[in-house]
């Protein structure tokens, strides 16, 4: 992962501070940096999101196609996730740099994606055994400052509320085969609840305290974090360790509320904002990428 | 699909039997103890090839083999751990994985999982310029895979007399199906498969320190999950003597055999 | 000192063993390493065997899945076998696709599999021309001490005896397979080949069963695939140095006797496992 080199006395000014519930940039622990979320911002995809958290900047893309469900799932549709480290976030994602990262974060959306709890796969199947809807979510790391996890799954969840799926209806003819109609009026579409699809909070373990939404400097104090997934209600459905050190199993237990109480208000104010968004209609000014 | 000229060719496409059997055909799994475990056999140093080596199997069906080559020279940089998890072509059940990205990308992440939950234990600051390679081999999945293959790893690392802090014990655990099921300790298979949440835990059992933790689906709030955790580790710290005295043995038999003419006996 | 002259001069230090007619493990020059075999320990496949030949350990799963027959032989099915030579069994290995060892042992195994008819590949067809059976046999090296193809045939041998196939219905009404998983059958195993190598030394010396050390030494390797009834069914011979007819007949009279100890020693442990 993208790193920087921090001698000896910064490192020791950063875990002090944090000692103190003050960190470098001013926030306390359980704090987020400044958080912008822009949703529909590339026209030819059927939804996409860009997140900007502090200086992790990540666009989501989410283009529905028309498939064959999965054999073991033939009344499901299902999702399908690339990570693209462009070599413009950081210098070490040059070359094969960034594949190592970019399997852990797909590896990990298929976890929080798989359990069938967070989007309704049967809401994208079109007729069993034959034709559902397959979401191809592409995310791009535009640059990386610290966090990507959680600004990842923010940036997915923006993505998918954005999503727009036309309506199709299956028309049998007498001999029994199908065709697919699609409707007439491009506004006809079926959305996604997202209610359910959670998100990522990363714990950083520093010193013997924790942090929310590190940056780069942080990370490089933390020898081990928690990643958790929280849904809205504050369940989790997905835990995991990262980094090469180990974790107190009570700092663990600790860390696990701290991620629900901390979710539960992402949520609220991600929901929010989302709303509030798509309130303005076609009257939002779009602010696009040099805003 | 392009031609693999690497391998025997066989048909494009195959499917399964299972797929076509009539369901429910499986009896259901006889009622456990939640936090029952499994007996665990596990040796260390069997492997002539190696460095370190040690099989852990668990009742059920649980098979793994996990071979360490190192420390070995590297190119530049401080010392690495190198962790593969591989999966035999006839370890699971159901239909036989065909080699591809997909695969290897499932693999890749178990390899990361084992990495993690190993890094914390290895003394690496003392292999500067060195890296450690360990391969974990599933030959059979029963359930609780990953957790075998953190024991086994960490055994073949103390077998390879690689320094360390502690060994690395991992447990496995699955919620039972339905909305306040409990969490079950080592599942098998199939109690795997039904389980809306899973989890693997790794502990230092000496240190009493969590070295690795790796967990999805609907556990429900933090305090289920939290007492999945205890649980989990409260099984690690029962399985720790078992991996400790095969250790003793796999020492004594070396001992009892002479020095080896590879590696040494630190 | 005997541990350095290994070390500084190893085939000066294998010729005093051979010109005493021993080696340096103990074994004469025409004797097997200690061989286990370990039937049907894996139940996630359809067969399995273990098999242990000294250290070199190889297993053998067998997956049996549904496919189309090929095109051009309708009534046929198919086996695939692949050997899987891993960075866990020997350091000169490399993870990733089959290494040219590894390809080259797979495509012997495919050549004993079609020329010794060990099983018929028209016994495999479940519906002329619609569904036929797949033998997916993937053999894994454990521990690489030499001999591996001595190895790998016994382990599919003694694994393809171990295969039991769920008895296949086809509904006459939908045309898809109906399969009963308690009733099962085992495969007709026709022949029983078995493979005997041999390292040659100093292009004269020949020695059977080598250990790593010793192939590694050796100046050529032969391998004879042999079934019960004294056929040939492959004689594999990798470049190296050559070999006279005298020779070659030696070692086609050792495989013989190698085929018996073989085919007992399998009868017995499936005996052995038979009762239950």
């Amino acid at each position: 992962m993208a790193s920087v080199v921090l001698s000896e006395a910064e490192k020791v000014y950063i875990v002090h501070g944090i000692q103190e519930d003050l960190r470098v940039d001013g926030r306390g622990c359980e704090d987020y940096r400044c958080t912008e979320v822009e949703t529909d911002v590339v026209s030819n995809t059927s939804g996409s999101a860009r997140v900007k958290l502090g200086h992790t900047d990540i666009l989501v893309g989410v283009k529905a196609e028309m498939g064959t469900p999965k054999l073991e799932k033939p009344d499901e549709g299902y999702l399908e996730f690339f990570v693209d480290c462009s070599a413009n976030a950081t210098p070490e994602f040059e070359g094969r740099g960034g594949e190592e990262l970019g399997t852990e974060i797909v590896n990990t959306l298929y976890r929080i994606f798989s359990n069938g709890s967070s989007i309704d796969l049967k809401s994208l199947c079109i007729n069993p055994r034959e034709h559902c809807w397959v979401l191809y979510v592409d995310v791009l790391l535009l640059e990386c400052g610290g966090n990507l996890f959680d600004a990842i799954s923010i940036a997915v969840k923006a993505a998918l509320f954005n999503t727009r799926i036309p309506k199709v209806r299956v028309l049998e003819d007498d001999e029994g085969s199908k065709e697919i109609e699609l409707s007439d009026d491009p506004y006809d579409c079926i959305r996604l609840n997202v209610d359910n699809v959670p998100c990522i909070i990363t714990l950083s373990k520093i010193g013997c305290r924790h942090v929310v939404d590190a940056t780069l400097q942080e990370e490089a104090c933390s020898l081990a974090s928690l990643l958790l997934s929280v849904t809205n209600r504050g369940t989790l459905t997905c835990m995991k360790k990262l980094g090469k050190g180990s974790l107190d199993p009570e700092s663990i237990f600790e860390m696990m509320e701290t991620g629900k109480k901390v979710g539960k208000t992402l949520h609220i104010a991600l929901q929010k904002t989302l709303e509030k968004e798509e309130s303005l209609g076609t009257t939002r000014q779009k602010v696009g990428f040099l805003g | 699909m392009p031609l693999d000229h690497r391998r025997v060719p066989g048909p494009e496409e195959s499917q399964a039997p299972l797929l076509y059997a009539a369901p429910g055909e499986e009896e259901a799994a006889p009622g456990r103890e939640a936090a029952a475990l499994r007996p665990l056999l596990a040796r260390a140093g069997l492997l002539s090839q190696a460095e370190g080596s040690a099989y852990v199997e668990l009742s059920g069906g649980t098979k793994v083999l996990c071979a360490v080559r190192g420390p070995r020279e590297a190119a530049e940089g401080r010392g690495r751990l190198l962790c593969e998890f591989r999966r035999a072509p006839f370890s699971s059940r159901g239909a036989r994985p065909r080699p591809g990205p997909a695969a290897a990308a499932r693999e890749r992440e178990l390899g990361l999982a084992l990495q993690e939950a190993l890094a914390p234990a290895v003394r690496l600051a003392r292999y500067p310029r060195a890296r450690l390679e360990v391969t974990a081999l599933l030959l059979q999945d029963g359930g609780s895979a990953l957790a075998a293959a953190i024991s086994a790893a960490a055994l073949a690392l103390a077998d390879a007399g690689v320094e360390m802090f502690d060994l690395v014990v991992g447990c496995g655990l699955c919620r039972a199906p339905g909305p306040a099921g409990a969490w079950l300790l080592q599942p098998s298979e199939a109690e795997e498969r039904a389980a809306p949440a899973r989890l693997t835990v790794a502990l230092m059992p000496g240190l009493n320190q969590v070295a690795g933790l790796l967990g999805s689906g609907q556990g429900g709030p933090p305090e289920s999950w939290a007492r999945a955790v205890r649980l989990g580790l409260e099984g690690c710290q029962r399985l720790y003597p078992v991996l400790r005295r095969s250790l003793l043995r796999a020492a004594e038999r070396r001992a009892a055999e002479g020095p080896r003419s590879t590696g040494s006996s630190a | 000192m005997a541990a350095g002259f290994k070390t500084v001069e190893p085939l000066e230090y294998y010729r005093r063993f051979l010109k005493e007619n021993c080696r340096p493990d103990g074994r004469e020059l025409g004797e097997f390493r200690t061989t286990t075999v370990n039937i049907g320990s894996i139940t996630t496949a359809d067969g399995s065997a273990l098999v242990k030949l000294g250290n070199t350990t190889i297993i053998c799963g067998i997956k049996a899945e549904f496919a189309e027959p090929p095109a051009e032989s309708t009534n046929k099915g198919y086996v695939v076998p692949n050997v899987d030579l891993s960075p866990l069994c020997s350091s000169r290995f490399r993870s990733g696709p089959p290494g040219e060892e590894a390809q080259a042992a797979s495509q012997f195994i495919a050549d004993v599999i079609e020329n010794s008819e060990i099983i018929m590949k028209e016994d495999l067809c479940i519906a002329n021309g619609k569904l036929a059976w797949v033998l997916y046999c993937d053999l894994i090296c454990l521990d690489y001490d030499g001999n591996i193809l001595d190895a790998c045939t016994f382990a599919l041998l003694a694994a393809l005896k171990n295969v039991q196939l769920p008895s296949v219905t086809i509904n006459e009404e939908t045309g898809l397979a109906e399969v009963n998983l308690k009733e099962t059958n085992p495969l007709n195993i026709r022949k029983h080949p078995v493979a005997t190598s041999f390292a040659v030394f100093d292009d004269t010396i020949l020695i059977v069963d080598p250990t790593a050390e010793e192939e590694d030494l050796a100046t050529g390797t032969v391998t004879i695939v042999m079934d019960e009834e004294g056929r040939l069914c492959s004689v594999h011979k990798p470049g190296g140095s050559g070999l006279t007819a005298a020779k070659l007949q030696d070692c086609v009279t050792r495989a013989v006797t190698r085929h018996k100890e073989v085919k007992k020693l399998i009868d017995k442990v499936i005996k052995s496992i038979k009762p239950k």
